[in-house]
This record gives structure tokens, sequence and C-alpha cells, in this order.
């Protein structure tokens, strides 16, 4: 059968970039402005004052120090706190499309292709910026591809997923070349009003050229890949086209993203690290085969635990490197991120694990070998 | 590589539906209320007038004379005119998957298959309900499924065939042995039912099919092969999405939903749509009178017998070329679903037909299936 490879990948941020610091700041301010407003009623023991943020908390809680946003005035403006971005018109690309773009051409460009090699373009994200026409569609037309496109949406499994498609693809013969898109604009799903959950995201966009074996003699060969889902309302955003329709209406708090973020450490965890273990054994591989882990980047210490649960021993940074720290969670292109920025160092026949995990919950997992450097 | 079939489809539309009759009437009503309440500016050319639609107009441009809906009263109170869904708590089903769970059931009975039987869950349809979980994952465990995977995708109208690729590779591969494909679409939510070219034109609906390896049982259909092609264009468009709330000139949610340029997509559509099955037809090496039949998405029944005439070199007879759309509208990527279930019983072994979706972005799939 033929296979498929990872050719090259391509990365796009935003140029702003929001420190922890300028984060809390803000969220204080806010929260010494509700309180102050409020005072009466929480001196009456009617409501609860609000707690300040800090940055110890949040790098304490999550590993992030920064993350990268489409709109730093929007998101930093007490009055606002949330991107605030010039409405496009019909004739303009859109702001995901235009994000998924620039990845995609430093994909193309990193491989030395032409549009033109590319037979269909797949953008997975958490969530499209419109109903239609997709976003994949848009992509798609802006780089001349002629061809096919569709849009995918698995929350943080969103890239992996992408990529198993585009594999599928592939190894069916329904294509030569794929561009997998995965623009993960996700600042405006934020709450950035929630103690909880406001420092978790932030926006990017990465590709992945996915190709036939016999294309090239670098890359990637996919060896083997997984998908699960397990359903839980732990990780949520209601947010959707229904939403107008609902009576009573729902809130914009109860739109955007919440979640129950212990619960998913205990329950995610242990899953995760299961099926990376059985995926292994199934392929005759162990854990001492893998150079690299490319996990999911959403938290330092989910990732502590599930690469200690793989390996079973010590590990350093290099085994399983860190992303999220400069760009928070970027949800579905977090493992690609890493892949990206961390691929580095492998000798040819050398293998690596990109899985990403979330909400849904979902899991993806893909086994890698390099091919000649 | 072992094939992949077609074991059963099954669907369902909600029990209250709204004819052009009793469409118009609300539409016209407030159409004159809009007209009375700006007389003024429209005298000074500074509103347009809202022109009144009629039952012979709609007929005329689409074929519909009927459509289901999930909500007549919201859509027939001039006041609102869209549906009234009651919010459900997060332990609550969700609107969405419960109505997808309710047609996967049929196909799987019609199948004699459990959810114990299925690898995974693809939901293919216009939008999703909410961003995560998935609408797939909620009916994945809806279905009891105790196993298995689920994602969503989109692709409007075309939806369905998009997914039948998806899961015709994973079968083909050996990654699973049996998918369903879910449609829910409750096009009602996302229609201006207030807009004169469009208000007529969806219906809600849901349906679901079961692909599964070829060498699980006899019977069935195979599915030989799948065309998908994609083109850019704004002529059919709904803005709604995560991005609204943060726009300069943040609209009314309900502003970003369904728009249309109908002549334009009448023009653009019917080429693009017959010549992906044409070359889908000669790609598996068959002449257009091998086809039988073509299940077309239930768009516009002008559309319809246009893409069939040219597709199969014929005249687009109700046996070449069934139409559903009178009786449900659009209802976007489950009623090629619909048509293929409602006209197959009577073709025999070895007959083959065509499934065709396609709509906006544009997008288009076809499919060749053969009767086992």
């Amino acid at each position: 059968m033929i296979n498929a490879v990872i050719r090259s990948t391509g990365l796009w941020t935003p140029p702003d970039s929001v420190s922890n610091d300028e984060l809390v700041v803000c969220y204080n301010a806010w929260v010494e402005k509700w309180n102050g407003e409020n005072a009466d009623a929480i001196a009456a023991g009617q409501l609860d004052a609000k707690s300040p943020s800090s940055s110890g908390f949040i790098e304490k809680a999550s590993g992030i120090k920064s993350r990268y946003s489409i709109d730093k005035a929007g998101v930093l403006d007490v009055d606002r706190m949330r991107p605030e971005v010039r409405r496009r018109n019909d004739g303009e690309i859109s702001i995901m499309a235009e994000a998924g773009l620039a990845a995609a051409r430093e994909a193309l460009q990193r491989a030395g292709r032409d549009p033109a090699d590319v037979d269909g373009v797949i953008c997975s994200a958490t969530t499209m910026q419109r109903t239609y026409p997709c976003i994949a569609i848009e992509i798609q037309h802006a780089l001349g591809i002629d061809g096919f496109g569709y849009d995918m949406s698995v929350a943080c499994s969103s890239g992996t997923f992408g990529l198993i498609n585009a594999v599928n693809s592939i190894k069916t013969g329904q294509a030569k070349s794929i561009l997998l898109v995965t623009p993960e604009i996700t600042t405006p799903q934020l709450n950035f009003r929630d103690r909880d959950s406001h420092f978790i995201f932030g926006d990017v966009a990465v590709a992945l050229l996915i190709e036939r074996d016999d294309m090239a003699d670098d890359g990637w060969s996919i060896l083997d890949t997984r998908m699960k889902t397990s359903y839980s309302n732990n990780i949520r955003s209601n947010l959707g086209f229904l939403n107008a329709c609902e009576n009573p209406e729902p809130a914009f708090e109860d739109r955007y993203f919440t979640q129950e973020g212990r619960r998913v450490f205990k329950e995610v965890c242990p899953m995760v690290a299961e099926l990376i273990l059985d995926q292994l054994t199934a392929n005759d591989l162990s854990s001492a085969d893998m150079k690299r882990l490319w996990l999911h980047q959403a938290n330092i210490n989910m990732n502590m635990m599930i690469a200690r649960k793989v390996f079973d021993r010590e590990f350093t940074v290099e085994e399983a490197p860190v992303i999220l720290d400069e760009f928070a969670n970027t949800a579905g292109a977090g493992s690609l991120v890493a892949f990206h920025r961390h691929a580095d160092g492998f000798a040819p026949g050398e293998k690596g694990l990109l899985c990403s995990f979330g909400a849904g919950y979902s899991i993806g997992s893909v086994i890698v070998e390099k091919r000649t450097a | 590589m072992r094939d992949c079939v077609i074991r059963s489809v099954g669907w369902t539309v909600p029990e209250a539906s709204i004819s052009n009759e009793e469409l118009v009437e609300v539409f016209n009503a407030y159409a004159d209320r809009f007209n009375a309440d700006n007389a003024d500016a429209i005298a000074a050319g500074a509103a347009a007038e809202i022109p009144h639609s009629s039952e012979k107009f709609i007929e005329q441009a689409s074929g519909i004379l009927n459509r289901h809906v999930v909500d007549k009263d919201g859509l027939m109170d001039i006041d609102r005119m869209r549906p009234r869904i009651p919010h459900r708590d997060k332990e609550a089903m969700a609107f969405q998957a419960e109505f997808g769970v309710s047609a996967a059931k049929k196909a799987l009975e019609k199948a004699g298959r459990t959810a114990d039987d299925v690898d995974g869950v693809i939901v293919a349809s216009s939008a999703q309900q909410r961003n995560f979980p998935g609408v797939s994952i909620e009916i994945q465990n809806g279905l009891g499924m105790t196993r298995g995977w689920a994602f969503d995708m989109t692709m409007a109208c075309a939806s369905a065939i998009f997914a039948m690729q998806q899961a015709r590779e994973l079968i083909r591969t050996g990654q699973a042995d049996a998918i369903l494909i879910v449609c829910p679409e409750i096009m009602s939510a996302i229609n201006h039912y207030r807009r004169r070219e469009v208000h007529f034109i969806f219906g809600d609906a849901a349906a679901a099919i079961l692909l599964e390896a070829g060498d699980r049982e006899a019977g069935g259909w195979e599915l030989q092969g799948v065309r998908l092609e994609t083109k850019w264009s704004n002529a059919l468009r709904s803005d709604f999405g995560f991005m609204n709330h943060t726009e300069f000139e943040d609209d009314e949610p309900f502003e970003a939903f369904v728009d249309q340029d109908g002549h334009r997509v009448f023009r653009d559509v019917i080429p693009m749509a017959s010549s992906v099955s044409s070359k889908l037809i000669s790609d598996l090496g068959y002449q257009p009178h091998d086809i039988r039949r073509a299940w077309l998405h239930q768009a516009n029944i002008r559309i319809v017998q246009a893409v069939a005439k040219k597709a199969l070199d014929r005249e687009p007879t109700a046996d070449v070329a069934p139409i559903i759309l009178n009786e449900y509208g659009n209802t976007s990527s489950s009623s090629v679903l619909m048509t293929f279930d409602k006209n197959s019983s009577d073709m025999a072994v070895g007959e083959r037909g065509l499934l065709c979706a396609f709509g906006a972005g544009y997008g288009c799939g076809a499919a060749i299936i053969q009767k086992r």
C-alpha cells in the first residue's frame, strides 16, 4: 500500500504576545472595579468578592508564561476584555483563512512545493469562523489549488484527527498531497473575566504538508494512527447556531469555554498514557523506541504526568518538549506546533509520537519515523 | 483493498410542517408591517420596501410546497420568525445530538446492528450546535457505544458525501469495520425567515448512513468511488460564528444567517455538479447509461433536473432523478440520503446509481454505488 509522509510544517503567530503580568494587571483592575461597584452587596453577603489573579498562580497551575493574541489591545482593555477585530466584507479573506494561509505557505515553501502540487486542503480546528463557505475552501482558493477542501472539528484533537484523515486520503489514492491547516483563533472564545480560565488560550495557526511517500525521500513516515473519543461535559463551549433560537437565550458567559480542570486532569492523563502504551505494544514498539513525545500543550503538569507514565522513568525536556510557556494552550494546534518547533536532532529511522487530547474527550495519536535527513 | 458497503440509511423529520401558504402569510404580514412602520423612509428613498412573497413565486423558484420544522410556532410568530428551542442543561442531551441519535438508531435497526458493532461516528452537517464537546461524541455516547471515536465535519449541503469519502478510506485501510455518518440538520435555525429570497428554502431533517466493510455480510450497496471538488464562492454564505462578538459592528447574530445569490448559484452549480458526476462515471469506466438513477441533493427542482440530465445524458424523469423537496424543502446534507432511501428499494442486484450533493463553498461530492 502507498504510505503517507509528513513532508513539512509551517507556523503563523500573531504579532502581539501578552505576558502573564499584563494579563493579571488587567484582570485585577477589573476585579477591583467589580468589587467596588458591588461593595454593598458583598458587604451584605449577597455576592462573593472576586479574588485577584497572579502570575505566580497562572504559571504554577499551567506552566504558561505568555500567549499570542490577534488583538492585544482589546484583551487588555478593562472595559472590553475580548479581542476587537474589524469586520471584513465578503470580498476580503477571513481572519481564520488568512492565519491558516500564512502557515500553509510556510509549509509549502519549506518543502519546495507549489500549490499546484496539492490536491486538497483540510481545515481542522476547534471551531470555524462562519457556517459557510468552508474556511478550507477559502484557503484552497487563496493558494490557487484545484481540488477539494473541507472543515472538521474535534476540539484539541483537531490537528491529529485532521492529520489522520489526510493520511487515509493518501493511502487510498484519493489524493497525492494534502495540506492540513489548523488555525486556532482561541482568544475570542475565552472569558477573560473568569479567573480559572482567562490565561489558558493563545492564537496560532499551524500547517502540515502530507504527501505520498514516493514523492520525495525526506520527511516523516506515518507508522500508525489512533483515534479515541469518550463523551464528557468537563470541557465545554456552548456557542453555536442554536443560541439565537434558545429560550432563554444563554448569556455570553454560558456560551464560551468552561472546564472542570481537576476532573479533566484526573480522567484524561491515565486515558492518554494507556492509549499510547497500548498503541506502542500493538506496533511491537515500546517507549524506549520513542525519541520524543510531542504532546498536546494544555498544561505542563498533565504533560509531565503523561510522559512519566509512558517513559516509566525520569525524562528530559528534549524528550517531551514544551511550547505552552510561550504559546499557552493553542487547542488543536498544540502537538503540531510542538512538532514544528522541536523536530530537530533525529537520525533516519528514529521514531517519535504526536499525541493530542482534550475536550470531547478526544485523543489522537500518531507514530512517526524520520526518513532520510 | 477491501470494499466499503452502504448497509442502511435511517432518517427522521419533525412532525410539524409548514405549507407555502402559511409561510407566505406570516412573511407578507411582516412585510406589510415593516412597510407601514417605515413608510416615510421608504417614500424618501432611505429604506427599501419589502415586496410580498407568494406561493406561486416559491413553487416556481424551487418546486418546494412544504417543509418540516422543529418549532412551527416560533417561525409563524411575526414578532420572532425563528424557532424557539428550550435551553437545555448540559446534563441533558443536546437538541442536535438527540435528533441525530434518532436517525442513527433507525439506520442501525434497519441493518440489524447494535451500537457495539460501530467503530466510529462522523457528524457531517452544515453546522454543529456547539464548539465542544463534539456533537458526534455526544451521539457516540447517546447510542451507547463504549469504545471507538467520533468527529465533526462540515461541508454545507455536500457534507454527507464528503464524510462518506472519509469513512470509505477508514474502512478500506482497515482502521474501522463500521462507521455511522449522521447528518442532523436544523436548518430552520440557520435560515433567515425575513429574507424573501430564502425564507422558503430549508426544512429540518436528520439522516444517518451506516457504512461497513463488504466482507461482513452479503447485500447492501458497494461504494465504488467518490469524487470531491470544491471551488470558492461567496454566493451562498452564512457568517454566523464564534468571532461575531469581537467584530466592530457587532450585528444581531440572527442577521449573520443564510444569504444567497440564487441566480448565481444556479448558474455555477449545475455545470460543477454535472462535471464532477460525469468525471466520476468515466473514471470508473462507466457510461451515463450504466447508471440507472441519480439521487441528488434537493436544493431546487430545476437544479436537480438539469444536473441529472447532463450527468446521465437523458430526460430526468421521476425514475431517473427522484424528487422529495416538494414535501421536505432543502434539508441540506441529509437530503441526498433521504432521497436515496425513499427511492432505491425497486433497484435490482447489479444496478448502479449516482449520489451527488452540492452547495455552499461551493462544494460538490459524487459517489457511484452498485446494488449487491
